[in-house]
């Protein structure tokens, strides 16, 4: 049985990060002036820009190089003898014990960019401390996450989900006690307008004794942010206990907790192979359907299965 | 006071440098002096800055009270503020707040 019952993290995101200033605070703050484009922070230092805030034990600050500057205009080049001074931030590079929030979402590992111009936030951690994004009861772990600010869109490397959000409690059938789903692979985007997880590479779903694996794997969420579909593409393999599904493509639809595989579909169950244009299987239950199936069944193969 | 620098030295960006104070005592020989009743840094490129005390020792330039300093594009207060006397470096410490990318004002 594999009740799934995940909703992501793309529920109720922020808004784009507007421009603006940056507010800081720290322990203490350096300027070396043989390094005219770095600003120092040290101890407890805070980083905030619009709903978007930065905890870390050391940061650097990189300021534009002055030639990149925009031009200043004449009359202001005669007035100031001295070289504009305001240049704008490139990027923060922040080390140990970072934390970062912004509206639902936070996140944390040991080293992180914010790269100003490009709005991106990338987070690693150590292979012990892998960097973490929270979104409510959801934990997406990997071992680069990159926060997109202005959409926010997330790209993971190598991520490890475990999704505890329930598509909603009282749609769960009573005694569902598989706990939550694990979905590994080589890579997630979440496409915060689209309401869609793209997993990629080698994608891998967990649930109790279930393991769906297939290299291509979109979940998309209603507006609620709850999951409405999982399309794996590309070849998928279902697999629980002697039963296993093989299709080019399956869907499953996440209300009704069904599978439907095609694509040469077929179900292998114990001596059973069970082959048709379409199989939908009931992950609840061991109901299939099959269209157009055509069937090699080895009864002898299922004789401990009697009745109770 | 006024200061400027020579081209190419590390504060020459600043452009020149003007130190005020209502009262300063010192001495050349031990290259030792000290600024007090609130003291007043403007540069030609637009930085400012006040605080109530510094002390200078010949090394370091050094202050123990509230210290703002506001320029083109940043504003920011420390508790404290220490800078090599070449202007090589300079630290504000014991709390330092402040805007980067902030509105000239």
């Amino acid at each position: 049985m594999i009740p799934l019952t995940v909703a992501i993290l793309a529920a109720a995101a922020p808004a784009g990060l507007p421009p603006g200033p940056v507010d800081f605070s720290a322990r203490e703050m350096r300027f070396e002036a043989k390094d005219r484009r770095v600003l120092y922070l040290d101890g407890e230092v805070h980083l905030n820009r619009g709903d978007l805030t930065v905890l870390s034990d050391h940061a650097i600050a990189d300021l534009a190089d002055e030639h990149r500057q925009k031009p200043v205009p004449k009359k202001a080049r005669k007035a100031k003898k001295a070289e504009p001074a305001n240049r704008e931030i490139e990027k923060f590079t922040v080390d140990g014990n970072v934390h970062v929030s912004r509206g639902p979402r936070t996140a944390d590992g040991d080293h992180g960019v914010v790269d100003m111009s490009a709005q991106t936030l990338v987070l690693t951690g150590t292979k012990a401390a892998p960097p973490i994004l929270h979104d409510g009861p959801e934990i997406l772990e990997g071992e680069r996450i990159l926060l997109h600010t202005d959409t926010d869109d997330v790209d993971v490397q190598k991520p490890h989900l475990v999704l505890h959000r329930a598509l909603a409690e009282k749609t769960l059938p009573a005694g569902d006690a598989e706990g939550p789903m694990r979905v590994d692979a080589d890579r997630l985007v979440l496409h915060n307008q689209a309401k869609l997880a793209r997993f990629t590479d080698d994608v891998v779903v967990r649930r109790g004794d279930a393991v769906m694996r297939s290299p291509r794997m979109d979940a998309r969420y209603g507006k609620d942010g709850e999951l409405t579909l999982l399309e794996m593409r590309g070849g998928v393999d279902v697999r629980q206990g002697d039963r296993r599904a093989t299709g080019e493509s399956a869907d499953y639809d996440a209300k009704a907790r069904t599978m439907v595989l095609l694509g040469d579909p077929k179900l292998y169950d114990r001596g059973d192979v069970l082959v048709g244009d379409r199989i939908e299987l009931s992950l609840d239950s061991s109901e299939v359907r099959v269209t157009k199936g055509r069937a090699r069944l080895r009864p002898e193969a299922h004789k401990d299965e009697g009745s109770p | 006071m006024t200061v400027f620098p020579e081209p190419g030295a590390q504060v020459a960006s600043f452009g020149a440098m003007h130190f005020s104070a209502p009262s300063a005592t010192g001495e050349v020989s031990a290259r030792h002096g000290v600024a007090t009743g609130g003291v007043r840094f403007a540069a030609a490129r637009g930085d400012r800055g006040q605080t109530q005390s510094l002390e200078y020792d010949g090394d370091t330039v050094h202050g123990e009270d509230l210290v703002r300093l506001s320029g083109p594009g940043y504003r920011v207060q420390g508790r404290g503020v220490v800078a090599r006397a070449d202007g090589s470096t300079i630290t504000l410490r014991d709390g330092v707040r402040g805007t980067l990318q902030a509105d000239d004002e």
